[in-house]
């Protein structure tokens, strides 16, 4: 099979599948994930290039993805719509210190990763600390403290 | 805030984002339908359905002969035609199209036969022994789509037929 057809075929299924599993999927990589992420790429990797080792598959190969990932972001600054449905939006999971649950449910987020979130970032005790938490389009998860909170 | 409690909170905030609330319920209602998909490529897979199991597997018995091979199977990926041969004093000559063969590459065949020729536009093999014997070809497919062709073992025809996933 031609291998541009192999590259473009190969990164819209992950793609794909990484959009599915939402955005908390790679957020928090634990020592598992990363074995499992090991043994995709591995995967991918024979599916990519089949037998074929010469450089010349190899440099059309990484031509591929690389340009296949430059169009995807040409296209995500060029339309908002892409941008959206590939990336998603900015999602605000915690309101005045009042955890917004059927958001947190849709998004696969529970209380413990805001407060770790608040934790880390902000040194926060509560919930009740937290102005606004957001999960951001990466996945991450953004912690706005309380006005008597800020430092 | 929420409508009901079912649907997803609708909140306003100081904060100067765009939630873009709409189009956040469809990506959820299209991540559900995702992970059906996701699943149902696992169990079908897991059922042969793109090869090595259940649903691909056949099986053609015509008198002491049996044919086994996998009618849905995976571009690039081995694949085995068994060819089992009860009764058979003579050995065994089983051929093949070479149309057919020619949408696969053979790896290799076990036990190596005594004599191959190319007749009437097809390949044939010959192999000796007796009783019981067992030929396996294991083929390389080279093309995506439907493949069919007729085997020819000891002058019986088995016709089969493979779809072959990219």
């Amino acid at each position: 099979m031609n291998p541009v057809i192999r590259g473009v075929a190969v990164y819209l299924f992950v793609y794909v599948i990484f959009r599915i599993l939402g955005k908390r999927s790679l957020a928090e990589v634990t020592t598992f994930d990363f074995v499992l992420l090991l043994i995709i790429s591995e995967t991918t990797t024979d599916a990519l290039i089949g037998e074929d080792y010469s450089l010349m598959a190899c440099f059309v190969m990484v031509c591929t993805l690389v340009g296949i990932d430059y169009l995807f972001s040409l296209l995500k600054e060029k339309s908002k719509w892409f941008q959206i449905t590939s990336e998603g939006a900015p999602l605000v999971i915690v309101d005045h210190g009042k955890p917004l649950v059927k958001r947190m449910e849709k998004s696969k987020v529970d209380e413990e990763d805001v407060l770790e979130a608040a934790r880390e970032t902000h040194g926060l005790e509560r919930m009740d600390d937290i102005k606004y938490a957001v999960l951001e389009r990466d996945g991450t998860i953004s912690i706005i403290p309380n006005a008597k909170d800020k430092r | 805030m929420s409508k009901n409690k079912h649907s997803v909170e609708h909140i306003k905030t100081q904060l100067q984002i765009d939630e873009h609330m709409s189009m956040q319920e469809r990506g959820w209602k299209v991540q559900a339908v995702g992970l059906y998909f996701i699943f149902a490529l696992v169990l079908t897979a897991a059922v042969g359905l793109y090869g090595d199991g259940l649903i691909s597997a056949r099986k053609i018995t015509n008198g002491h002969v049996t044919v086994e091979y996998q009618r849905q199977y995976r571009f690039q990926a081995r694949m085995e035609i068994k060819v089992q041969l009860q009764n058979s004093t003579d050995g065994a000559m089983v051929s093949f199209p070479t149309a057919y063969l020619k949408k696969f590459e053979v790896a290799s065949i076990v036990p190596q036969p005594n004599e191959n020729k190319f007749q009437d536009d097809r390949v044939h093999y010959l192999f000796k022994g007796s009783d019981g014997m067992s030929i396996t070809f294991y083929l390389i497919p080279q093309h995506v789509g439907n493949i069919n062709g007729s085997i020819q073992v000891n002058n019986k025809e088995f016709d089969i037929n493979h779809f072959i996933f990219p």
